[in-house]
């Protein structure tokens, strides 16, 4: 108990003590989230009116930004896997960050659909025993249970692992690696759990595909691991914490054979919408194209064409994609693409044309829904950058305990040393 | 079908599920001018709503469960809508079902609605 205190003491230590950019950084979060949180009680106040949300468009930026970060979120399974089940030693410095990037995911998706909710007061009318819990039948309580239940997983793993080094010992596999089992399975889970609710929807052919749960999994293991290059290559430049080149060159492999799936997934689905459409295409050929003169959504889907495309090919030329400045290019640029794409791109379609095949205005996000937005992305970068705090505090410690005299050479030619999943 | 206005989040999923833009939500707080307000109020019909919820037609919930007919059924001066009871074999609406040409709409997908057009 005492260590406990202790851990958590020193946590708070750490994340409160800091260079100046740190605090500017975490300053900088903050008054986004003060922005954020002021405008949520505008919409609080006010009713959802004040988004550009109506009846017939009535999920937007929220609901998009919800349902792809689910895929940055499931993405944790392409560190989780090779380093824990694979004992790649090249992941294994990245796989904290992973779950700790998918525990802020996590925490922005919930903010999202909370911020979402006509009534957020009465959420607890869904809590079991308490209120209604709809299970099985609803989807969307199947959701609640994947995406409460990988948070889980999230926070408590990686903290028994850390909590194990803190203390100078080797976390013990067979306490930590059901739950890393689990969390495989959960991963998946609220990809196609959350493609579910979309694809359920017999009333919405856009989402009415079969094809949408997979291209989940593989847009997300794309724009996941694209995310994780960039924050390592964030990490390793302002931390004392040292992370291989080849770790960041393994991730983009798997980025780009998800890219690459995606791809394939995506010229599929546009060949079905458009090689004959039918009344059913009418959505994709709003998004595409545009149709009776609406196209608000057309600029942005081309250029998120163009850049899941162009982010592929680079990709997929290995004397490009091992150039670094190249990788980290072209993950940002998959990573915004997929952005557009799995979000505004997938949401407001689906609820254009209305069932009746007709057309109103369009819709088009306000200021209040741009600033709750940005503080919630805000949520998620703090929240972020407090956990990798604590886990770059605690790795780099441990590490020179394990190296003993050979501290002052933090040099990565030894990952598994310091592995929390080095064998025995 | 009815919407407990009190037990309602205001997810709006049933406003992506339903494929007959039947549902409306209260984007904020509706307004009736207080001389206009029926106090007559039934708690899953007629009611005020609140900011934030769902809601759909009730067929007049507070009138049929009294025995008469929904508004509109009521108002039309063409007696072109039926309402009724549909497990009583007598009624006008199984009449109708029997003897007119009718059609539901998108029965593709299965809902089942309880609504039906006709035509001689
Ligand atoms: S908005 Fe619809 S699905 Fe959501 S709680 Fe209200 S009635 Fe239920």
């Amino acid at each position: 108990m005492r260590v406990l205190v202790a851990f958590f003491r020193d946590a708070l230590d750490n994340v409160t003590a800091g260079s100046l950019r740190y605090h500017v950084w975490m300053g900088f979060l903050t008054f986004m989230m003060v922005l954020g949180a002021y405008a949520y009680t505008v919409q609080l106040r006010e009713g959802l009116a004040v988004t550009g949300m109506y009846d017939y468009v009535s999920w937007g930026l929220y609901i998009s930004n919800f349902t792809f970060l689910v895929g940055v979120a499931a993405a944790a399974l392409m560190l989780v896997l090779p380093t824990y089940i694979f004992r790649d030693t090249d992941f294994v410095r990245a796989v904290l960050f992973g779950e700790g990037m998918a525990v802020a995911a996590l925490v922005m998706c919930l903010a999202f659909v909370i911020v979402d909710m006509g009534g957020p007061a009465r959420l607890w009318h869904m809590v079991p025993i308490l209120g209604i819990f709809n299970w099985p039948r609803s989807m969307l309580a199947w959701d609640v249970i994947v995406l409460n239940g990988y948070l889980v997983i999230n926070l408590t793993v990686p903290f028994y692992i850390l909590y194990n080094h803190y203390q100078g010992r080797r976390p013990n596999p067979r306490v930590y690696l059901p739950g890393v089992f689990v969390s495989l399975v959960w991963a998946v889970a609220i990809h196609l759990v959350t493609a579910f609710l979309y694809a359920g929807l017999p009333a919405r052919p856009f989402w009415n595909s079969s094809l949408l749960g997979p291209r989940f999994l593989a847009s997300a293991f794309a724009a996941g691991p694209a995310l994780m290059i960039i924050i390592l290559t964030v990490i390793r430049r302002t931390t004392p914490y040292t992370i291989a080149d080849s770790t960041l060159h393994k991730l983009g492999l798997v980025v780009t054979g998800a890219a690459q799936v995606n791809l394939v997934m995506l010229i599929s689905e546009l060949f079905k919408e458009f090689y004959w459409p039918t009344e059913h295409s009418r959505s994709a050929i709003y998004l595409f194209f545009g149709l009776d003169g609406h196209r608000a959504l057309v600029p942005w889907m081309w250029l998120s064409l163009s850049l899941v495309t162009l982010a592929t090919v680079v990709l997929t030329v290995p004397p490009l994609r091992q150039r670094t400045p190249v990788l980290l290019t072209a993950s940002a640029l998959l990573f915004v693409g997929i952005w557009i794409e799995k979000g505004m791109g997938l949401i407001v379609p689906g609820f254009v044309p209305e069932p009746w095949g007709r057309m109103f205005v369009e819709y088009a996000p306000t200021w209040v829904e741009w600033t709750v937005t940005l503080g919630i992305w805000a949520l998620g970068a703090w929240v972020f950058t407090i956990l990798a705090k604590v886990a770059v505090g605690v790795e780099v410690r441990y590490q020179r305990l394990c190296k003993g005299d050979a501290a002052a050479d933090p040099s990565p030619a030894k990952p598994h040393l310091i592995s929390p999943a080095s064998p025995t | 079908m009815v919407v407990d206005y009190d037990w309602c989040i205001g997810c709006r999923y049933c406003q992506a599920a339903c494929p007959y833009d039947g549902r409306r939500f209260n984007w904020r707080t509706p307004h009736v001018p207080v001389d206009e307000i029926n106090l007559n109020q039934h708690y899953l019909g007629n009611r005020l709503r609140r900011k934030g919820v769902m809601e759909k037609c009730t067929f007049c919930i507070q009138r049929v469960r009294q025995g008469r007919l929904p508004a509109c059924v009521d108002a039309c001066p063409t007696g072109a809508r039926v309402f009724g009871n549909l497990l009583d074999p007598n009624s006008e609406i199984r009449w109708i079902l029997e003897h007119k040409k009718v059609f539901r709409l998108k029965e593709d997908l299965g809902t089942e609605p309880k609504f039906w057009y006709y035509m001689d």
